[in-house]
């Protein structure tokens, strides 16, 4: 038997700290049920973030969802990205298995 | 005075970090260690505050509440003046450094207290209360000026100004965790009786500068990384962050002695404050704030070129213009 793969994206985000509320809040208004976060150290435009204070503080989202919820979740981060902030995104095409718990049909 | 100054354990732990970072030591905090290290710093200075406020003169400690908001506002005005002065420094990224510069910076006021004790000279708890008020003003007055560089550049440009979110920032600006812990620390320490104050007195006292110069190692390698990014702030920025902690200190050291009428220890200490620029509360209140200024400036101004200014220079010179201008 064939396990049943549902295709969905993987949405990557990379925002300061200072950001993470905002972007809960979003993931919610949209209806994403889920996703997984961790620590992020790095350099860039902004500087070295290393963990040292709040406004050093980097963290990666990792987001599975359908394709429309992607497209709307990036729509709803470019208004935040023309105001200035430093939001990284990045997307791949994905293979979910049980797709349905996590609310992708 | 001197280099007396220089030779206090915290002030040379602070040299260590920086001589650890740049022979290139895999000397390192685990991760969260300085935060909770500066809680404790916090926590204990508040509740020394406090204890000594329970029997401060009431009076003195309103005109010392009002006089530390009116400088939050001061100086970061007066911080934005100086960096808009010909252009040299774009509107978003003058209102944030400003802020850093209005706000306070506690592991200096720390270090000034260190030096106070070891020299035996004693002052005020007012100056500890200044230092919870300072926290915030200076957020504001940044996110002030950001919000009509962004109606001013709508109106050049045709288009619609971005509106700020003022609930969001305003609740950051006077709950963040230094305010809290150490408002709390304050009252704590305030309304607890003396006998369960000396309980906690080994916690809070006797340990205080050994934990302080664990904070100041950290602080000097934190220091020494922002060396780097030094060469991209250029020389405006960097002349600023000499220039103002002399500006701020001065007006301290007047508003310590001959506004509130401060002891030496008191005025000095207020001069450290006015001349610190924070680099715990305001830098997240900045990033989100006021997201198209650039973050590596206003840390590398605070932390990389003011707190080491203040720690070696400021404290000695602030220390020896207090005496001067009270005449102690």
């Amino acid at each position: 038997m064939k396990t049943k793969m549902t295709e969905g994206k993987s949405v990557q985000i990379i925002i300061n700290s200072t950001f993470e509320n905002s972007l809960v809040k979003i993931l919610k208004k949209i209806g994403v049920t889920g996703y997984t976060q961790l620590n992020a150290r790095g350099n860039g435009n902004t500087g070295v973030q290393d963990g040292h204070s709040d406004g050093e503080t980097n963290v990666l989202f990792v987001i599975l969802l359908s394709k429309p919820m992607a497209d709307t979740l990036i729509d709803n981060l470019q208004v935040y990205r023309k105001k200035g902030h430093h939001i990284l995104i990045y997307a791949y095409d994905a293979q979910i298995l049980d797709a349905d718990l996590i609310g992708i049909e | 005075m001197g280099l007396d100054s220089l030779l206090i354990p915290a002030v040379m732990f602070f040299a260590l970090g920086v001589i650890a970072k740049l022979i290139k030591s895999d000397l390192k905090f685990p991760e969260g260690m300085t935060k909770g290290i500066g809680i404790y710093l916090l926590l204990a200075i508040g509740l020394k505050g406090g204890e000594a406020l329970a029997k401060a003169d009431f009076q003195l400690a309103v005109e010392s509440i009002i006089w530390a908001a009116i400088l939050g506002f001061i100086l970061p005005i007066i911080g934005y003046g100086l960096l808009r002065f010909r252009n040299k420094v774009n509107t978003f990224d003058a209102a944030a450094i400003a802020a850093h510069y209005g706000s306070v910076s506690a592991a200096t006021f720390l270090t000034a207290v260190a030096f106070l004790e070891v020299s035996g000279v004693s002052y005020e708890s007012y100056p500890i209360v200044m230092m919870v008020i300072m926290e915030s003003p200076a957020i504001i007055v940044g996110l002030l000026i950001a919000a009509l560089a962004r109606k001013r550049l709508a109106a050049e440009q045709g288009g619609e100004a971005v509106k700020t979110e003022w609930g969001p920032l305003l609740h950051e600006a006077f709950t963040n965790g230094s305010v809290v812990v150490l408002l709390g620390a304050l009252v704590i320490g305030a309304v607890a009786s003396p006998e369960s104050m000396a309980k906690v007195t080994p916690f809070t006292k006797e340990i205080f500068m050994g934990v302080l110069c664990l904070f100041l190692l950290d602080m000097g390698i934190e220091a020494a990384k922002k060396l780097d990014a030094l060469k991209k702030a250029g020389w405006v920025l960097i002349s600023f962050g000499v220039i103002m902690p002399l500006i701020g200190g001065t007006i301290g050291v007047f508003v310590g002695a001959t506004m509130l009428e401060f002891s030496l220890g008191g005025t000095f200490l207020l001069a450290i404050l006015s001349a610190s620029a924070s680099y715990i509360a305001v830098p997240p209140a900045m990033r989100y704030g006021v997201p198209e200024a650039n973050p590596s400036y206003y840390l590398t101004l605070s932390l990389g070129i003011t707190f080491p200014f203040n720690v070696v220079v400021g404290i000695p010179l602030f220390y020896q213009m207090s005496i001067w201008y009270i005449g102690a």
